[in-house]
This record gives C-alpha cells, structure tokens and sequence, in this order.
C-alpha cells in the first residue's frame, strides 16, 4: 500500500474519526489520573502498615501487597466486575449506605481494579523506599535531638522519596497502560475506541498505529522522565 | 457474605475431578505460553542490548527504537495489531502465535534494558582486561560482559518472568482456552454460574507460580543486598 497511502490512510481515520477516538483518548488519561491518585493514598496506608508494629496489621497489608500482585489484573477485574454482584444484597441500616447490592458499573469496577491493582505495586515502590534508607540514620536525628515526626519528615522521607520516585513514574507509565484491559469489561477508553472502529471498517493497521502513537505520547515521556529521575538518584548516592 | 460462599453451591462443582483437569489443562497452556515467550525475549533481548551498546549509530539506533517503543505500548495494543493485523495482511498465525510474538516484542524490549543495564554496571576494568587479553568487542560481550550482567540481572529477569506469566491471561481475548478464558467458560455455563469460586480458584493458581517465583527472585538477590534489607 506504501507509505505515503499509509499516511493518506491515517489522515483519512483521523479526520473521520477523531471525536470517539479523542474521548477514549481522554477516557485513559481520567482513568489513569483518579486510579494513580487512589493508588497513592492506598499504597501509602498499605507501607504503613506494613512498618507498623502490631503483627496483625502487618500481615493483612502484606496479604493484599501479595495477592494483588501475584494475579493477573485481567481478573481482577473480572472479579469486581462480574463476581462482585453475585454476593447476597446487603441490607445494613444505615443512613446514606442503605442498601448494598454490590453491583459496580463497567468504570466503578475499572477505578477499583486499577486502582487495587496499582495500590499494591505502589506500597511495595515505597516500602523498598523506607526501607533504603539507613537505620543509623534515624538514631543519629534521634540523638540530635529531633521527635520521631521531625525525623520522619526532614530525614526519612525525603530520602526515601529518592529512591520511590522513578519507581512511582514507571508505576504510572504502566498504569496508562494497564489501562488498556479495561475494554474487557466494557468501557470505552482509547484501545477500545480504536478496537470498535477498526471490527467496522477493516483499517487494522491504520486504527491500531494511531492508538498505539497516543499511547506512545503518554508513556515515551513517562519513560524519559523516569530514567533521568534514576540518574539523578544514582548520582546522589 | 463469608457463610454465603463458603456454604454456597458454587463450590459443588469442584467435587468433579473433571473440572480441576479442564483448568489444569489450562493453567499448563498459560505456562508453555510463558516458557516459549520468556525463552525469545531473554536471547532477542540480550541481542537488542549488544546492539543498544553498539559503537555504529547504524545498529544502536534501530534497537533504540525497538526497544522504547514496544516497551511503552499497552501489551494488549499488540496482541490485537498482531492477530488483526496480520489476519489482514493474509498471514494465517494462530491466536496463540499471535499472543507468543506479541508477549515477545514486549518482554524482549523490557529484558533488554535490564541487560543493558546489567552490562552498563561492570565496571570497566573487567571489560578492558578482556579487551586487553586479545578479545575482540563481540567476544566480549558474548563471554565476559553477558554472563555476567545476566548473572546480576538474574532477579529482575524473574521478576519480569512473573509479569509475563500473569498477562498470558490476555490470550483469552483472543479466544485461547487458557486458565482464565477456561474460567470463564465454567462460571458461564447456566447450570454453574459461579464466578466468585471459579474466578478465586483461578486466582490462586496464577498466585503459586508468581509467588513462588517472586521468593526465588528473593533468593538470587546478591547476599550483601539481602542482609541488608533484613
């Protein structure tokens, strides 16, 4: 078909279709930001847990971290999707709660399932952090004088952050594209607008070389970003 | 809600050997998937790396490209460019051919940046007393800088083998009877209609390989980083 009928090709998918391709677009942008966001405080709470002292609480946290890691995400989605309802309706009493019927919309369950999913991977980015950082440290502002809180905030954290943060951005880069599963259970998002595009008007090639440069303008940049991140960490050590 | 699927029927169907052997059979097809992909993307990754560390432009350049961009694209992008793409251009792969070259062009891209970046941490004394003993470049990679970084990279390899194994679960869009689309052919079926106890089933048989395989990651970390990591 040659390049130049390629482009013609690509020109002529844009310009027919840009709208329902711009909102899957946008779609995987929302989705990935309210998930990424979720995930943060998740997995924040989660390698919190995890540091605590009370054996129980350790263990639940390391449990979900494990769990949640070691199946696919594929899943769990179709565990919050399509096993989730199948639990008996609840009636609790109370006000605002009410009723609980366990049935999620095909993007409450793609908000909990990239968010569960991300939420582990996130706590065990910031755990491997605290834990980067030197014991010897902590007993050195303890003994400077410092309270527990201060050490945390002014020493720890910021170190740790050090080492979480590239982490954290390939964390998100692989979030835009995790994203993708979710047109399994039915939301529209970019892959699944191309997809439907493409199931009517045979442009395989054409559909899938722009979803896959959309994606490329989210993740390239990501992936940029994250390895001049890890040159910085390196360099500081 | 525990009582209800403890005591619920959903689970009656698992008294029938039948069933634990049609996912068994499943989960067997998801670890030859990931057994043939993870062997391609160990020996195409270790190629992508050597040329990444090239000294021609001519060849960095083209695995530069290779490797940034299948590493950055949704995996499920490229199962379904390569089974839908390549149905268009009449080239007749199989839906589980289609998953392996996909599950390929990606891990691949991802394996070589580990071992770029394993080659990348010997210190350049050892390669240039393997240089200064008369081996060529190519020589030293293949028996000096390589086995070392894939010694090193060992861990992350495995980490990355986990990763694989679990989005073998993405052949079932394409139709593959692999663990999860066997799943759901049990808990569609009328008479079952047990997706909580069929999907945690499932769950667990992806969760015993990827746990395992993650506390063997654990294991081939070096001993220095384990004691200190407590």
């Amino acid at each position: 078909m040659g390049l130049l009928g390629f482009a013609g090709d690509v020109i002529e998918q844009i310009r027919l279709h840009y709208p329902a391709l711009l909102r899957g677009y946008w779609l995987t942008i929302s989705l990935t930001i309210i998930s990424m966001t979720l995930a943060t405080v998740v997995g924040t709470v989660t390698a919190l847990l995890r540091a605590s002292e009370y054996r129980p609480l350790r263990y639940l946290s390391s449990v979900y971290v494990e769990t949640f890691r070691n199946t696919p995400l594929l899943i769990q989605l179709y565990f919050w999707f399509f096993a989730l309802p199948r639990l008996p309706i609840l009636e609790t009493h109370l006000p605002v709660i009410g009723t609980i019927n366990w049935l999620l919309s095909p993007m409450q369950a793609a908000i909990l399932g990239l968010t569960a999913y991300t939420g582990a991977y996130t706590a065990e980015a910031l755990r491997s952090g605290l834990r980067s950082v030197d014991p010897g440290q902590t007993e050195a502002a303890r003994a400077l004088g410092l309270t527990y809180m201060q050490t945390r905030r002014h020493v720890v954290v910021p170190q740790a952050l050090r080492i979480a943060v590239p982490l954290l951005t390939s964390i998100l880069s692989a979030l835009f594209r995790n994203s993708a599963l979710v047109s399994v259970i039915g939301v529209v998002e970019l892959l699944a607008a191309a997809d439907r595009i493409q199931q009517q008007n045979f442009q395989t090639f054409v559909l899938f070389t722009v979803a896959g440069v959309l994606y490329l303008s989210l993740t390239l940049p990501l992936a940029w970003a994250s390895t001049r991140l890890e040159r910085r960490v390196a360099r500081a050590q | 809600m525990s009582s209800y699927v403890l005591a619920g029927a959903g689970w009656a169907p698992f008294a029938e050997w039948s069933i634990w052997r049609f996912l068994l059979e499943g989960l067997f097809i998801a670890l030859r998937i990931a057994a043939v992909s993870i062997t391609l993307s160990v020996v195409i990754g270790v190629v992508m790396a050597t040329a990444r560390l090239a000294h021609t432009r001519a060849i960095r350049w083209p695995a530069g490209v290779y490797v940034e961009m299948f590493r950055a694209t949704p995996l499920l992008l490229l199962i379904l460019f390569v089974f839908f793409g390549s149905a268009r251009a009449h080239l007749e792969i199989g839906p589980i051919a289609a998953v392996t070259i996909a599950l390929t062009l990606y891990n691949s891209a991802v394996i070589a940046e580990i071992v770029r970046a394993g080659i990348l941490s010997i210190s350049r004394g050892v390669i240039e007393a393997a240089r200064s003993l008369g081996l060529t470049y190519l020589q030293t990679m293949r028996s000096v800088a390589i086995p070392m970084a894939l010694q090193r990279m060992a861990p992350a390899i495995v980490s990355q083998l986990i990763t694989l194994f679990k989005d073998t679960s993405l052949a079932s869009v394409l139709g593959v009877l692999e663990l999860s689309r066997r799943a759901r052919v049990i808990y569609d079926t009328p008479t079952y209609g047990n997706p909580i106890e069929v999907l945690t089933v499932v769950a667990f048989f992806y969760f015993v390989p990827s746990y395992l395989l993650s506390r063997l990651a654990q294991r081939l970390e070096p001993k220095s980083e384990r004691g200190r990591r407590g």
